[in-house]
């Protein structure tokens, strides 16, 4: 059997990076010699409309997340905006102190049983 | 040995290739399911007019660019993701010349759950548009979804194949050994949940129907791919197709086995290779006719309940069965 094998997946890491670079190489060659080197310049396409419609109809950055978080994950959305940014600082204190706690309560039982372990 | 397995088999010749061979069978029995002729005119059976329509893209087209567009660095992406997707078919055994080593799997969905959806995000940020901002950002919140389902689909057949060979998550073992899991009455059922799973997400990753809301035609005219055009449309396509490709290859040999127990160059081996591999496409391309479009929150939670959960799931009792 040809090839290299690794005692590390750091080793196979480098090696397969490398050799992408290596048929990155190669491909762009056949492309550059093959490719049709014509440009044709041209405004984007906006289904017939002037650019400046593009303005008021660009989705924006802002709904980048809208079908995973508004619809996908819905619940998740609702618990947010009802329990954590009711726009009460309290409520905000309220959970965040409770997920810390958690966290804090399971560092706590897991650097036991490290400890206990030694 | 090396320069083999990266110029022709498994690399760049081989893959293309089959990718332009996948895209003729998918389309010609697209076709047949939808009473269509599907490619016929160029070579037998239209065999050819994949990649006739390859090269009149790259070679004779010519590209429209605007002036918001960066088409050098879009096409440097391009290139870059059909590398990674070259480079990482030489973990599997298919390959003459084999990288392996313990946990290659993660450099496995290094290379094709990384590079392959930032080369395709970046392709298209680069050939701004409106359509195609509406198209990269549905593009990436399935990412989102199908990649970590991606990785939990096949970690669980890895995990248990390659667990008792001394190379822990390596493709190499787990491929030698996934058959032997399916004659485990205790193992089937994760096998199979496994394969639901990655079937899903082979569909998505596809972006073939139901999950082809990224580049809905009707709505947003090619989501992403709006501006490509000439070269750059070329590469994108093969791009897609090879995706598929490794995607399929994936689960014809992480989780169906390949062509064990019989070895590569055996008649039967190479026979239940191809069968496997056709018979997974074939899924794919049906369930691509049976459904129409989803809209993108029944996508995302189509992807949730059948490919996450039952991935989620398997993984779970892989790792039961294998530390308890």
């Amino acid at each position: 059997m040809y090839g290299l094998i690794a005692g590390d997946p750091g080793t196979v890491a480098l090696a397969l990076s490398l050799l992408m670079w290596v048929v990155f190489g190669i491909l762009a060659i056949i492309y550059f010699v093959v490719r049709n080197n014509r440009v044709r310049r041209t405004d984007v396409y906006l289904s017939g409309e002037p650019e400046s419609i593009v303005n008021k109809l660009s989705p924006s950055p802002a709904n980048l997340y809208w079908g995973f978080l508004k619809k996908f994950a819905h619940g998740l959305y609702k618990q947010l905006r009802d329990k954590v940014h009711t726009g009460n600082l309290q409520d905000w204190v309220n959970f965040m102190a409770g997920w810390y706690g958690l966290l804090l309560i399971l560092a706590i039982i897991v650097g036991i049983i490290y400890l206990l372990k030694w | 040995m090396l320069a083999i397995s990266i110029l022709v088999f498994p690399g760049i010749l081989f893959l293309i290739s089959l990718a332009l061979f996948t895209q003729w069978y998918y389309r010609k029995l697209s076709g047949r399911l939808q009473n269509r002729m599907g490619p016929t005119y160029v070579g037998p059976a239209g065999l050819l007019q994949p990649l006739m329509d390859l090269w009149k893209l790259i070679h004779v087209k010519e590209m429209a660019v605007n002036k918001y567009s960066l088409p050098s660095l879009a096409q440097f992406f391009g290139l870059l993701g059909i590398s990674a997707l070259i480079t990482s078919l030489l973990l599997f055994p298919l390959s003459p010349y084999h990288v392996t080593g313990p946990y290659d799997f993660l450099v496995f969905i290094y290379l094709v759950s990384l590079w392959v959806p930032l080369s395709m995000l970046i392709m298209s940020l680069s050939m701004p548009g409106p359509y195609t901002s509406t198209g990269v950002s549905r593009l990436l919140t399935f990412i989102t979804l199908i990649e970590p389902s991606f990785f939990a689909a096949l970690l669980a057949p890895v995990a248990l194949a390659s667990a008792r060979t001394g190379i822990p998550y390596s493709v190499l073992e787990a491929s030698k050994n996934a058959i032997y899991c399916w004659t485990n009455p205790l193992l089937l059922p994760i096998m199979i949940l496994s394969l639901i799973a990655a079937i899903v997400v082979l569909q998505a990753k596809a972006m073939f129907q139901p999950f082809n809301i990224p580049e809905a035609e009707q709505e947003i005219i090619a989501g992403y791919e709006t501006e490509f055009s000439g070269p750059l449309l070329g590469l994108a396509s093969l791009m897609h197709d090879m995706d598929i490709v490794v995607t399929a290859i994936a689960i014809t040999y992480l989780i169906l086995g390949g062509p064990y127990p019989f070895p590569h160059l055996s008649v039967p081996g190479i026979i239940l290779l191809i069968v496997k591999y056709m018979a997974v496409v074939t899924v794919a391309t049906i369930i691509k006719n049976a459904f129409g479009r989803y809209r993108i929150e029944q996508a995302l939670n189509t992807i949730f309940k059948y490919a996450l959960i039952p991935a989620i799931v398997a993984l779970i009792l892989a790792m039961i069965y294998l530390y308890a």
